[in-house]
């Protein structure tokens, strides 16, 4: 019986063509949009959670409060961390190691051309560098990664590689001058799509010191947990040992101890509160289809008043007329629906592959995920049933004798 | 015309359930572009607002910042006398901002505190550029010492749970000062939850960064009648030679106003684009949904044009018959949707000002949004119509006779 409601129904959507496809047009124009700018978002906060993900989350992360706000970790603080602080740190129970680093910004000459950018510090203990590396998710493309003994010997970005930034590329084995004194290129890093990593001048820890006249202070210090289960034990022990170390009171912390989680997570709701008022107005239109399908089932239903008697009169109950007009406009919903993801899918492709042409690589990505398809079927489909609830209602309504004189 | 006119209201009124459908379906449309274009020029106007303040006789230097914000080179008291000997100038104050630690109340947050020079006229310019207001008490004058103007977000519970007020003394790096005026609310965080101090007392807060003689910004007034761009230019050029650089490798930036409201408006723009772009797509369906009542019309009245081809109608007749009713669907919904949508944007603008506590979204009505609206919704409607309508006037009158 079900199975003859949506025979009946695909053959009723079949006869009035052009005005089937109309309707499913105006339903799928607003699924596109809608599976689009949600794939688009969604691939955002991917892209975003990735980044982080190298972070771990057995991991902290120690600053100094009031550092500028925008500018590097730690830039501008009034009260830095220091070498005093990471040992409190590396001591802290649950903290296996503690690594810091300092993270500046300095005028780099070459070429004639004068360029501003960051440089950070690794610190020569294995321990600690290893932590760096893995948190930074730095890796070598060409040449090693400089030590203690390289001196003024520096790796650099993969950005540095490209000739817009002084008229020529920087390879292995140059040299550039920072605050008038030479450094030499004996590495370059993979390319990690992070402003950061890319554009950054690595530099052995007690050199840059020397370099830039910073006696003890770290402008971010990491700490590896011992275990992930222990990440809130060991916040809690650090934030107390600095306290007492830099004697301020419970509340009144002049620094934070925080886990990666806490800082993606706020970074998300970001995300999702722009993708929010999009999908929102896009919502708008897909309304707009729903009525575009209210429309047309009151119109169906006008032309077969008499069909609708016919029915009646052979003993089609209320109900079956209700669910033959409901399984109709669902059907307009679904399809609709179908065609929506499909193209919504193209579509977010499409914004991909233009804003890798245009804006770089890797700075727009989508996902598309299985509930989002299922969602939006699933949705449409509703919007087809409710837009023809109303219109159905009528029709299983009317009076056989009624339907008939007309 | 008229007879045309009257026919196609007519045949809406017959169908009225369906032509309400479709008008619902192109105000909703017309209705989320026009609050979108709306809030966008409240928006702007807000913006153009707090330009104005700020005065377009203004040139502001600044040391060149690493993508992030931390800057390298300084731009110190040598440098700004050598601004204040370029042609046009008439006026030059260093401005200074970082950040502290500040208790109150056992509560202790850290936010920006920028100096307010001692000089009148320094005062005055940078007052004037901060574009900050005085809403209760007084504003810092000549021999202020351990004085201090807060923003209004201390007397709320936006920076300390315990609101602060004129008399109270708040502890900044470890200086005491008692306050004297609070802000008017700007509807910037940074200013609105900072502190200004006199520079003895930024001097007492920050002694090592005080010394350095660096300034975040050096702002300048331009002489009346000189043009700002044409000073900025001269500026540049000066300190180019002052600091031995080359064009185009500057370690500091020059700005004018304008300069400054461009780089903001071409922010505003795009965003307004991508609103505007997906509220227009509702517009689009709305569009498809008049097509598909004007094709069943169309098809309904089949009969009927036939007879009406009979008696002697023309093919632009029924052509302008169709035109006309799908064209009115179009306008109504316009008419409707340009109410509601510049209902929408009033009660968003009276919102944002009690919630937000500033006029950055003001409440503007163009005569231009309404009249487009209108036109817009008119054409819409015409365009969606004009393919049914041309099915219809091409229909042979025999067939449409013999039509069941």
């Amino acid at each position: 019986m079900r199975w003859d409601y949506v025979k009946l129904g695909i053959k009723n959507l079949q006869k009035r063509q052009l005005r089937s496809w109309l309707t499913m047009i105006g339903i799928f124009i607003g699924i596109a949009t809608v599976v689009s700018l949600i794939a688009l978002g969604q691939g955002l906060k991917d892209a975003v959670s990735a980044q982080f993900s190298t972070l771990g989350t057995d991991r902290l992360i120690i600053q100094a409060k009031g550092g500028g706000g925008f500018g590097p970790p730690g830039q501008g603080a009034p009260t830095p961390l220091t070498e005093k602080d990471l040992r409190i740190v590396a001591r802290s129970q649950y903290v296996s190691v503690a690594a810091g680093r300092l993270i500046k910004g300095v005028a780099v000459q070459y070429n004639d051309k004068q360029s501003v950018q960051f440089i950070v510090s690794l610190p020569d203990d294995q321990a600690q560098r290893d932590l760096v590396l893995s948190l930074q998710n730095v890796r070598v493309d060409q040449g090693r990664l400089p030590r203690r003994e390289d001196g003024n010997r520096v790796a650099i970005g993969a950005d540095y590689l490209k000739p817009d930034l002084f008229g020529r590329p920087i390879i292995v084995g140059d040299t550039f001058e920072v605050n008038g004194k030479k450094l030499e290129v004996i590495g370059i890093l993979k390319k990690r799509g992070s402003i950061t990593i890319d554009s950054a001048l690595v530099m052995d820890e007690q050199s840059m010191r020397d370099l830039l006249d910073i006696p003890s202070e770290y402008s971010v210090i990491s700490a590896q947990v011992t275990s992930d289960k222990e990440i809130n034990l060991a916040q809690e022990s650090i934030s107390k040992n600095l306290r007492s170390s830099r004697r301020v009171k419970l509340g009144r912390e002049d620094f934070s101890v925080q886990s990666p989680g806490s800082l993606l997570s706020s970074l998300n709701a970001i995300i999702g509160g722009v993708t929010a008022v999009l999908v929102g107005i896009a919502f708008i239109s897909l309304l707009v289809g729903g009525i575009g399908i209210m429309n047309t089932m009151y119109t169906a239903i006008m032309e077969r008043t008499r069909e609708i008697g016919v029915m009646k009169a052979v003993g089609a109950r209320n109900s079956d007329i209700l669910a033959i007009f409901i399984f109709e406009s669902g059907m307009l919903g679904l399809l609709g629906g179908i065609i929506g993801v499909i193209l919504g899918i193209i579509l977010s492709e499409t914004v991909v592959l233009l804003g890798s042409q245009f804006l770089g690589p890797g700075i727009l990505s989508s996902t598309v995920s299985v509930q989002l398809v299922l969602g939006a079927l699933l949705f449409s489909f509703v919007v087809g049933v409710l837009a023809g609830a109303f219109p159905a209602y009528e029709a299983a309504k009317l009076p056989p004798v009624e339907a008939f004189r007309q | 015309m008229m007879e045309l006119f009257t026919i196609a209201l007519e045949n809406l009124r017959n169908r009225k359930k369906r032509a309400y459908l479709t008008i619902i379906g192109v105000f909703i449309g017309i209705m989320a572009v026009v609050a979108l274009v709306s809030l966008g020029q409240g928006l702007q106007a807000g913006v153009n607002e707090q330009f104005s303040k700020l005065g377009i006789d203004k040139v502001f230097v600044a040391p060149t910042t690493v993508p992030g914000g931390a800057s390298i080179t300084e731009i110190g008291n040598r440098d700004l006398n050598r601004i204040k000997n370029v042609a046009g100038v008439i006026e030059v104050a260093g401005y200074r901002a970082k950040t502290a630690k500040i208790d109150w109340s056992q509560t202790t947050v850290y936010q920006t505190v920028s100096e307010i020079p001692e000089g009148n006229v320094e005062r005055a310019l940078i007052v004037e550029s901060l574009t900050i207001e005085i809403e209760e008490g007084r504003l810092l004058e000549s021999g202020d010492k351990l004085r201090v103007v807060i923003g209004s977000g201390y007397t709320d519970d936006t920076v300390y749970t315990d609101p602060l007020s004129v008399g109270r003394t708040i502890i900044i790096n470890n200086a005491s000062a008692t306050i004297v005026g609070i802000l008017k609310k700007i509807g910037d965080p940074g200013l609105d939850n900072g502190v200004f101090v006199p520079t003895v007392l930024y001097k007492q807060v920050f002694p090592a960064e005080s010394a350095a003689d660096s300034y975040s910004t050096v702002i300048v007034r331009v002489a009346k009648g000189e043009q700002a761009s044409q000073v900025s230019e001269n500026i540049k050029e000066s300190l180019r030679r002052f600091r031995g650089q080359k064009p185009g490798e500057e370690d500091f930036t020059v700005q004018t106003t304008e300069d400054i409201k461009e780089s903001f408006d071409k922010i505003l723009g795009i965003i307004q684009t991508v609103l505007f772009g997906i509220a227009m797509i509702s517009l689009l369906v709305g569009a498809i949904g008049i097509m598909n009542t004007m094709y069943t019309a169309v098809l309904e009245r089949t009969k009927e044009i036939g007879i009406m081809k009979a008696i002697g109608a023309s093919n632009e007749a029924i052509l302008s018959i169709f035109l006309i009713e799908s064209a009115l669907l179009g306008f109504v919904g316009g008419a409707v949707g340009c109410i509601l949508g510049l209902g929408i944007s009033f009660i968003a603008s009276i919102i944002a000002t009690q919630v937000l506590g500033t006029t950055i979204i003001q409440f503007v009505l163009s005569w231009w949004l309404i009249v487009g609206a209108l036109a817009f919704g008119t054409i819409i409607g015409a365009i969606a119509g004009f393919f049914p309508a041309r099915a219809a006037a091409q229909q042979k009158p025999v067939d449409s006779l013999r039509y069941e």
